[in-house]
């Protein structure tokens, strides 16, 4: 494959315009690769006729590869294999007559042992003729765009926010047993959840700093609360489906809603405003058993909540009767990840202080 | 300039993205055979995503009724680059022009409208350094003009879309997610007129306006782009209308 030009290291044969057997002229287009940007044809480097394709549609080849074979002698006469030269890309050649290198003697490693421009350096760095060491790397894979939409979103968002995380440890029994209770089990998942969902909606409202956008220096403060939810999609990715008007929901709306869309969200259903304008957002590593992870938080938004699993602990507390006593209690630790440019940990602080109260104290 | 070669200059206003390539083909089809001199031609489209050979069915994440409902045709082509947009409210442009040397023809395309954006009052760049995936034009790290060709016996087809005061919305519905692998700009945005750009409140989908009156922003721009087009390439701009280049095909303009 010729090079276009020296930022381009690979191209993709798209479609191949002629075929085995087929005479060619010389400078006719054989096949049309495609770079990021550019969709082109290749011209044939000499006339005769075409004797092997050694790339496939659709197969990404780097710059130097061999595309096909032609042979000067036609088709006719059993000769043709004996005789047939063998044709270099462009970049082979010139490699090879700038280092006075013998192609002949130079080891092919790239498909049908043709001779790539790594091939004829190795060839320059080392001997000829003894056993290349070189052997072509896997590969590389390429990242999706949905990974690599992610990973900007995530740069982003801790280029620009000033990312504190604070941790709480919070008391899960009474969620627990609501959990279990025979009414709310069916309706609300595997997962506390929607009702620690349910719970921040509550402590919002009383921390309004919380619920705000931050855009360049606009701060806004919003009065609904359009809760961002994070969805795994494996190892597709992750989406952020938003439940507006959170704050009006119930537990079970809520634990509906969750479920609903990260359905919606792992068979591409999802529409546009369905994504957009949240004012808060929570994740939930706990379910795939997660102790603690920093969340990063999803701008413009000003914090994050993190929800992590659920695990029966010994730990101190005081009874009835003001003994200091040892008890199995089910436990987890609350994180906030939150923008010391909006807000300052006093306020995180409090507002994680309320909503482990709330969910200590859970009567639902 | 006087003895510089011709360039065909045909705006055609409105045209269908469908019938636009097809008037594309034709053209490149005479420039193949030096019955036309170099063409650019410039348009807009009704709404349309179109899929360059590197598209993932991810890059239209939601619903493909959903899309339908809002409007928007969506149309694979044969063009190198991902998926991307275009609509009323964005300059077009398809040169169709004889080129040995298409990473030079990419970069000169690119200084061509810098220098149009520069004229507009805009200071862009390109990123030749970042690599051929950062095709196209920049301010700061806005995309403000897309980039993608295609060449077949050393003519090109496709070309540029430069962000005017497009509705900027499908944008956003075309990246997984909602997350922005790259931030598009328009010139619009860059000068603070977002009502055209950004309907409607923060998370509200307001339908999207198939049909626009001619905006003065996108005509003004066209012509600094053919004038500085023109300067880039060393040719001599020749406005003509549509019967000028030869090829049978109706064009709704």
């Amino acid at each position: 494959m010729p090079q276009l030009g020296v930022s381009v290291v690979e191209g993709t044969v798209i479609r191949w315009l002629v075929g085995v057997g087929d005479d060619v002229a010389a400078d006719q287009p054989l096949c049309e690769v495609d770079t990021d940007k550019i969709v082109t044809d290749i011209p044939s480097p000499a006339a005769g006729t075409l004797a092997e394709l050694l790339v496939h549609e659709g197969e990404t080849v780097e710059v130097g590869a061999t595309l096909a074979r032609i042979s000067k002698t036609g088709r006719s006469g059993s000769h043709v294999d004996h005789e047939r030269p063998e044709f270099h890309s462009p970049v082979v050649q010139r490699l090879a007559a700038e280092h006075g290198v013998d192609l002949g003697g130079v080891p092919g490693t790239g498909r049908g042992g043709r001779i790539s421009k790594q091939d004829v350096l190795a060839a320059v760095e080392k001997p000829l003729h003894t056993e290349s060491p070189y052997r072509a790397e896997a590969p590389a894979g390429q990242l999706s765009r949905m990974r690599r939409a992610i990973g900007a979103h995530m740069k982003r968002s801790l280029e620009t926010a000033a990312t504190c995380t604070t941790w709480m440890e919070c008391d899960m029994a009474r969620v627990e047993q609501s959990r279990r209770g025979a009414k709310a089990s069916s309706l609300l998942g595997v997962t506390p959840l929607p009702i620690v969902a349910r719970a921040a909606m509550d402590v919002l409202g009383e921390h309004p700093a919380l619920n705000a956008t931050l855009e360049g220096e606009r701060y806004t403060r919003h009065e609904a609360v359009h809760l961002g939810v994070a969805v795994s999609l494996g190892e597709d990715g992750l989406i952020v489906p938003v439940i507006r008007d959170a704050h009006a929901l119930t537990v079970e709306e809520l634990g509906v809603a969750i479920r609903e869309l990260a359905k919606r969200a792992r068979k591409q259903q999802l529409s546009p405003d369905e994504v957009g304008g949240g004012t808060f957002t929570v994740t939930n590593p706990g379910q795939f058993g997660s102790l603690m992870a920093t969340p990063v938080i999803n701008q413009p938004q000003v914090a994050i909540l993190d929800l992590e699993a659920v695990v029966k602990r010994a730990i101190v507390i005081e009874d009835a009767d003001g003994n200091d006593v040892i008890e199995i209690r089910p436990q987890t630790i609350l994180g906030l990840s939150w923008d010391h440019r909006a807000l300052d940990g006093a306020q995180a602080a409090q507002f994680l202080g309320a909503l482990r109260r709330r969910l200590e104290r859970w009567d639902g | 300039m006087a003895d510089a070669p011709e360039l065909l200059v045909v705006r055609l206003g409105v045209v269908e993205y469908r019938t636009a390539l097809e008037l594309q083909e034709a053209v490149r089809e005479r420039r193949q055979r030096d019955e036309l001199p170099d063409v650019l031609l410039l348009v807009e489209h009704p709404p349309v995503y179109t899929q360059g050979r590197r598209s993932r069915p991810e890059d239209l994440p939601f619903a493909p009724a959903w899309y339908a409902e809002q409007g928007i045709d969506v149309v694979p082509v044969r063009r190198g680059g991902q998926l991307t947009y275009h609509g009323p409210g964005q300059l077009v442009g398809y040169p169709i022009m004889r080129v040995d040397d298409v990473i030079a023809y990419l970069r000169t395309l690119e200084q061509a409208l810098i220098a149009a954006l520069a004229d507009e009052g805009v200071a862009a760049r390109n990123r030749p350094e970042d690599g051929i995936e950062y095709t196209g034009v920049w301010i700061e790290d806005r995309k403000i003009a897309s980039i993608g060709v295609h060449v077949s016996h050393h003519v090109t087809t496709h070309g540029f879309a430069v962000n005017v005061d497009n509705d900027m919305r499908p944008f956003e519905w075309a990246i997984a997610c909602g997350l922005h692998g790259v931030q598009m700009t328009s010139l619009a945005d860059e000068r603070g007129e977002t009502a055209l750009t950004r309907p409607g409140g923060q998370g509200r989908v307001e339908p999207l306006a198939l049909e626009r009156a001619p905006s003065p922003a996108l005509a003004c721009l066209a012509d600094h782009v053919v004038a500085r087009f023109a300067q880039a390439f060393e040719r001599t701009p020749v406005e003509a209308t549509p019967d000028a280049l030869g090829v049978d095909l109706t064009v709704a303009s």
